[in-house]
């Protein structure tokens, strides 16, 4: 592997680690207001400073790790649930239900995936549920557009001839031959989508229509960090830089993971962020 | 010519009409009634009622639909519930400046993405290759907010090169326009020019291990001849169609970096429209977006059909 990918997955270990460990290791709780230390300077209490309640930085970006991570993960998944059974159904069966599918994920993909998280997080109200659903439903048509590639490529297969006649099920085809032959690049997909989740999360959070306060998550904390960029500066650089690291280790490690395989597998889907 | 664009005009068709059911649907789940909205409150409910009927909100949601649309198709995308101003009035104040943020980005991005992706192709595997692969993957990684932030706490709060917030129409004074541009294109462009380099870099890659670049070679003609002449031509084909639709991309990017920059565009307007729960405001603008982005597709369709013939005849 690149030495790119060792980065990239050295990265996300951290990054992980960090989600899962931060009660244990934080310095303080998320929430605890510290009033006489409002907007204080990096020191050996605060190593990243306060913001302007008083509460901890560091420690807020600690626990911003779970809900970005959480929220990247959970709207890929059904994103990938979602998108995939569609793709395959459109490019198994063709016809009618394929035009259906596909013009309807066209119709998706021709919004900017963060105006239309915005339009639905508008119309479902804030909070981490929403924007789940909405970046699962901007990040689907990728997966869609790419299972059904590949059902188009692999269905040309004289494995997939032979499973025929020899009497096999459309379901056992499907899911015994062709979703495992296509699993390196929806994982690769997988990868590159988890990071772009994590910036529209950050995006959607940034603009006050997605996780809410006092939950700490990293676009809402570059907010406030924007609105005291004069007085205290480094306010958002962690947030910042925490969400720089995690989805650079998303994109190092996919990047690494598509040299290792065909460069050519991913043209058939994506999307921009 | 004409018959490719009819066919991709036909075939726009039904993504125009998932976009309009989207784009009406979403809008519909909003909460709260825009009635009430609009008037704040305490309201008489009789006259709600009627306030509701003139507007058409009592009629089945599929005749809603069609209303709707036949409104939109006539140019009417109705009136901003809190200011009572015409949406595409609005609209087309705000439209100037997301426009020229989207032009000067787009621009930077070509400027920046097409010649470094040439120069690590031809430097391949060297230092400067390994660099920019890095940084490409950075910039792709960064979001443009903080980006824009970082950007304005250096260029702006700390050296003063440039203005950090504001705008200054083109039409008053062109260079200071410039000046309050500049920052907020550079951060909405640095992922796409990521996107751009390695896209540039894997097609030049591709174009100068096939077998006319040989000849080119073996005919002793000048390296600078075979890059530029002979392999950047043909590699720029897919980097068009690419960055075409990467227009999007830079579309939704406005949004944040007008809010970073408070810069009064389209972006914006959007967000403010969400935020007061103006929804005739929201439905206007994320349809203009939409279509902005399928007709930038269109556009860019055709330019790749005049540029390659065997498009035209598939």
């Amino acid at each position: 592997m690149a030495a790119t990918g060792v980065v990239g997955l050295a990265l996300l270990f951290v990054v992980l680690m960090t989600a899962i460990m931060a009660p244990a290791i934080a310095p303080y709780s998320p929430t605890k207001q510290d009033l006489d230390h409002v907007l204080a300077r990096p020191s050996r209490q605060h190593l990243l400073g306060t913001d302007d309640l008083g509460r901890d930085l560091l420690t807020r970006v600690m626990y911003g790790a779970r809900v970005s991570v959480t929220a990247g993960f959970v709207s890929v998944g059904a994103a990938a649930l979602l998108g995939v059974p569609l793709g395959l159904a459109a490019g198994y069966y063709r016809g009618i239900s394929d035009t259906i599918i596909m013009r309807t994920m066209d119709g998706l993909l021709a919004f900017p995936a963060l105006v239309l998280a915005m339009a639905i997080t508008a119309a479902l109200g804030p909070g981490i549920r929403n924007v789940i659903v909405a970046v699962a439903a901007v990040t689907c048509p990728a997966f869609a557009r790419l299972a059904r590639g590949q059902v188009l490529l692999l269905r040309e297969l004289e494995m997939v001839a032979a499973a025929r006649a020899v009497g096999m099920g459309d379901g056992r085809i499907l899911f015994r031959y062709m979703v495992p032959n296509m699993m390196s690049v929806l994982i690769i997909q997988g990868a590159l989508s988890v990071g772009q989740a994590i910036l529209t999360e950050a995006g959607l959070s940034f603009l006050g229509l997605g996780i809410q306060p006092p939950t700490p998550a990293w676009g809402s904390m570059i907010e406030i960090g924007r609105r005291y960029l004069e007085q205290t500066p480094w306010m958002s650089l962690g947030p910042g830089i925490a969400i720089l690291v995690t989805v650079l280790g998303f994109n190092f490690s996919a990047d690494a993971l598509r040299d290792a395989l065909d460069p050519r597998l991913l043209r058939t889907g994506g999307r921009e962020a | 010519m004409v018959q490719f664009l009819v066919n991709r005009i036909w075939s726009m068709l039904p993504v125009l009409l998932v976009l309009s059911i989207v784009t009406f649907a979403v809008m519909r789940l909003i909460p709260g009634d825009p009635v009430e909205i609009m008037w704040g409150g305490e309201v008489n409910r009789e006259a709600v009622e009627a306030a509701r009927a003139r507007l058409g909100l009592d009629r089945p949601l599929p005749l809603q639909y069609l209303w709707w649309l036949s409104r939109v198709g006539r140019g009417d995308l109705g009136f901003s519930l809190r200011t009572h101003q015409p949406v595409t009035e609005a609209i087309a104040q705000r439209l100037p400046v997301t426009v020229e943020l989207t032009l000067i980005a787009m621009g930077l991005v070509l400027l920046v993405g097409v010649p470094l992706g040439v120069l690590v192709s031809v430097r391949r595997q060297t230092t400067i290759d390994t660099t920019t692969s890095v940084l490409s993957l950075v910039g792709l990684s960064v979001p443009s907010f903080f980006l824009g932030i970082v950007l304005i706490d250096l260029l702006a709060l700390r050296l003063h090169w440039l203005p950090s917030l504001g705008y200054v129409s083109v039409t008053e004074r062109a260079v200071d326009n410039l000046r309050h541009m500049i920052l907020p294109a550079v951060a909405l462009a640095a992922g796409l020019a990521a996107v751009i380099l390695r896209m540039v870099r894997g097609s030049m890659l591709e174009v100068l291990s096939q077998e006319f670049i040989l000849v080119a070679r073996s005919k002793g003609l000048r390296e600078r001849q075979i890059i530029f002449k002979h392999a950047l031509r043909n590699a720029l084909l897919p980097v068009v169609t690419v960055a075409g639709l990467q227009m999007g991309t830079l579309l939704g990017g406005t949004v944040l970096v007008e809010t970073v920059f408070g810069l009064p565009g389209v972006g914006r307007l959007l967000l403010d429209g969400i935020l007061a729960r103006d929804y005739p405001i929201v439905q206007g603008t994320v349809l203009l977006l939409a279509a902005a982005r399928v007709g930038t597709s269109l556009v860019v369709d055709c330019l790749y059909a005049s540029l390659d013939a065997r498009i035209r005849f598939e």
